[in-house]
């Protein structure tokens, strides 16, 4: 038996078929739209990762710069290159000593002198590998200039640009807005040729499409004497008198008396710069409190500490007594890193002068370094016959000791003392009529040994000292002109004494530390 | 005996059932077609306003972080300036945003030759930088506003460096900046916000940016 077949069954399928196509083409139409503006976040983010890059390659040579400015530890500048007559190859050797000798191989004999700055060849790192997180290639190029603001080749600042490329998704082809390539400026079929010169060494290996920016920084040194009294522990200024803390500039007449000394107390030649502060922050069981003694004592200048200050509340917690302070100079954000100066370890050493002999200086470029293997007692430095400011390295392995007789240092010569045991100036007046920059001294590292610096009665000081891991304590109506920088510093007494702090200190010195001084982003390049 | 012929026609009630059947099916493919159509072009908007949301995001940020002051003027040419200090700043109704650039290219007229190169560096006063000379470089204004642009058609956000307006963001009119300075005047939050384009929705999507200025403050 034959049944009969219909032929309308397929209707339904065709219907449904039929909507399937509409919604498909529908979607299809609009995600071609939307994706390319998806993308574009993922291409914002490769943007954003190659700004972080950069940043990341400046904090690389910010960190080695900072670990070779000072201390004892031998140089490490790992990855670091340099071309020199057209080979390319690492940048220090086993000879190399602290930053100063980097310096030196930098200058070489092909200084550029492009302005008043004299600026060095560069140094690099090349094609850094830094971790992003979207697991994009990244490569960074980081260039390193040193400048030479001055003749000192101890004052220094540094020029470092990065360069960080980080690939985009490999599907993107072309820019879907026009305002977004403006912006971004991304390398889509090829890198840009402007770029090329920030890519030393080696090309990267960033393939195309992909995003690059460059940052630029100048960095300043941190030099160790630019505030009045800095501290890692505890600062404890005078507890009785009329002592005090100012400034005066010695480099300025109108901001110092005859020859640039101390114009006196109550001198409307008198400055407000001296500044102090403590590093030292208060427990985790109790954040807000005292960490400055300021004891009624008046500061003319501002007041610093590493938090202590509850900002819920009007008053100024973090330093106590501050009855004589201005209370918009207080502040409770600071800290700065202090290491311990480490001794000069190349060059010739003669041993000291005999008792009553002077010391004999050479010239600032290459000065004269004398090893006192024990004691140093009171000591005076002949005048420089040379041109231009002679120079004085004084090594102490023992201790500095001048119960008699004084530091007597001539108005031309700068004297630089490295000492390993304590320091006592009893109540002797040390470098008078000169000014703090000549006398120098550096408190060298104690390796966990206590060390103090002492000074009593009537004791007259015009020097600069550096000295991390010692204590400083001074006692009845002591009177400093110039700076000091120490673990602690104590004042028992105070009377008519003071401290005055020379803001000529500000520039004098090898640095304690480098800070960024500008930052640029290059967005035409 | 006479064959019977197969009735091939709908009977009435067949057409009616399929009819009703058919305006239902088709009715809902054409209602679920406009519903997909009208969120999927809210998808559109959505990621077209968010883009433009971060690249003028991006944008300021980059400028906020490299400058040397920031400030809010009325004034067309972006003078007087009054310095943005723990503040919020909008964006709008002739209120620009002024932030002050370090001086760092020789020359700031486009398709100069000098266009992308750098200053040299030179100190003055202890203290080096970027300038010529023995000065250190000025400033370069760079002022951010919300203005019609006649060419375009449209409201526009637009960023103005030394008198050179490069427009960051088109169809602005429902787009928000807001810049709020910290106390301290170290750091800032650039929010961007715009009302969601879905239809009946009064929700406004947001993004912001916690910028620390790296350069000390001149202002």
């Amino acid at each position: 038996m034959r049944t009969a077949v219909s032929r309308c069954r397929a209707s339904a399928l065709i219907i449904t078929l039929s909507s399937l196509a509409i919604l498909a083409i529908a979607a299809a139409y609009t995600l071609r739209r939307v994706s390319p503006r998806f993308q574009m976040a993922s291409q914002a983010a490769a943007w954003q990762e190659a700004r972080l890059a950069a940043e990341s390659g400046i904090d690389v040579a910010m960190a080695d710069l900072t670990q070779n400015a000072v201390g004892t530890s031998a140089p490490t500048w790992p990855g670091w290159q340099q071309e020199k007559n057209g080979i390319i190859g690492p940048v220090v050797d086993d000879t190399l000593g602290l930053v100063n000798s980097l310096l030196s191989l930098l200058l070489g004999n092909s200084v550029q002198v492009s302005s008043p700055v004299v600026v060095s060849p560069p140094i690099f790192l090349d094609n850094m590998q830094i971790a992003s997180p979207g697991n994009r290639p990244t490569n960074v190029d980081v260039q390193l200039w040193a400048l030479y603001p001055t003749t000192s080749p101890y004052y220094r600042w540094y020029r470092l640009r990065a360069m960080a490329t980080c690939a985009l998704p490999p599907t993107t082809a072309s820019i879907y807005d026009n305002l977004e390539s403006v912006v971004r400026r991304y390398s889509l079929r090829s890198v840009r040729p402007q770029l090329r010169k920030d890519d030393v060494g080696t090309p990267m290996s960033v393939p195309t499409p992909n995003s690059s920016r460059v940052v630029e920084v100048l960095v300043e040194p941190v030099l160790p004497f630019e505030l009045a009294i800095l501290t890692n522990q505890s600062l404890s200024l005078a507890t009785n008198g009329s002592w005090n803390v100012d400034s005066y500039d010695s480099r300025d007449p109108s901001k110092s008396g005859p020859g640039g000394s101390y114009p006196g107390r109550g001198s409307p030649l008198i400055q407000s710069n001296g500044n102090i502060a403590n590093n030292a922050g208060r427990p985790a069981s109790s954040l807000y409190g005292s960490l400055i003694s300021a004891n009624g004592c008046a500061v003319l200048g501002g007041v610093a500490t590493n938090g202590g200050d509850d900002p819920s509340t009007p008053t100024h917690e973090n330093v106590a007594g501050a009855t004589q302070i201005n209370a918009d100079s207080i502040r409770d954000d600071f800290f700065r890193a202090m290491k311990p100066m480490g001794r000069p370890t190349t060059g010739i050493f003669l041993p000291p002068p005999p008792t009553g002999i002077a010391f004999t200086p050479q010239g600032e470029s290459s000065p004269a370094q004398y090893l006192v293997t024990g004691n140093l007692n009171s000591f005076s430095v002949a005048p420089w016959a040379g041109q231009g400011t002679g120079a004085v390295t004084v090594m102490v392995n023992g201790d500095l000791d001048v119960p008699t007789g004084t530091i007597s240092v001539p108005s031309n010569v700068i004297v630089c003392i490295y000492v390993r045991g304590n320091i006592d100036f009893h109540n002797r007046p040390i470098n008078q009529g000169g000014l703090a920059a000549q006398l120098q001294i550096y408190g060298e590292e104690t390796n966990g040994s206590t060390r103090t610096l002492s000074a009593f009665g009537q004791a007259s000081i015009c020097a600069a000292f550096y000295g991390p891991e010692y204590d400083v304590q001074l006692s009845d109506q002591v009177e400093w002109f110039g700076a000091v920088a120490a673990q602690s510093f104590q004042m028992l007494g105070g009377g008519t004494g003071g401290f005055h702090y020379d803001e000529a200190l500000g520039t004098v010195g090898n640095p304690i530390g480098f800070r960024i001084a500008r930052y640029v982003e290059d967005v035409r390049e | 005996m006479t064959r019977r012929t197969f009735q091939r026609a709908f009977t009435l009630g067949e057409m009616l059932i399929s009819m009703a059947g058919s305006t239902v099916v088709v009715g809902a493919l054409l209602l679920s077609s406009m519903q997909l159509q009208r969120s999927l072009h809210a998808s559109e908007m959505y990621a077209i306003n968010q883009a433009s949301q971060r690249r003028l995001l991006d944008c300021l940020s980059r400028d906020l972080r490299r400058s040397v002051g920031v400030a809010t003027t009325t004034t067309i040419g972006g003078s007087g300036g009054i310095p943005l200090s723990s503040a919020v700043a909008t964006i709008e109704n002739g209120v620009s945003l002024v932030l002050t650039l370090p001086g760092y290219y020789q020359s700031n007229i486009p398709g100069a030759a000098n266009y992308d190169q750098p200053l040299s560096v030179v100190e003055a006063n202890n203290y080096v930088d970027y300038g010529t000379g023995a000065q250190h470089a000025p400033g370069v204004p760079v002022v951010y506003r919300k203005q019609f642009i006649e060419s375009e058609g449209c409201v526009c956000f637009v960023r103005i460096e030394a008198d050179v307006p490069t427009i960051v963001v088109e169809n602005a009119d429902n787009m928000h900046l807001n810049v709020t300075m910290a106390a301290d005047g170290k750091s800032a939050v650039a929010e961007v916000t715009y009302l969601s384009p879905r239809m009946n929705s009064q929700a406004l999507i947001g993004m912001h940016d916690q910028v620390l200025l790296r350069n000390i403050r001149t202002d």
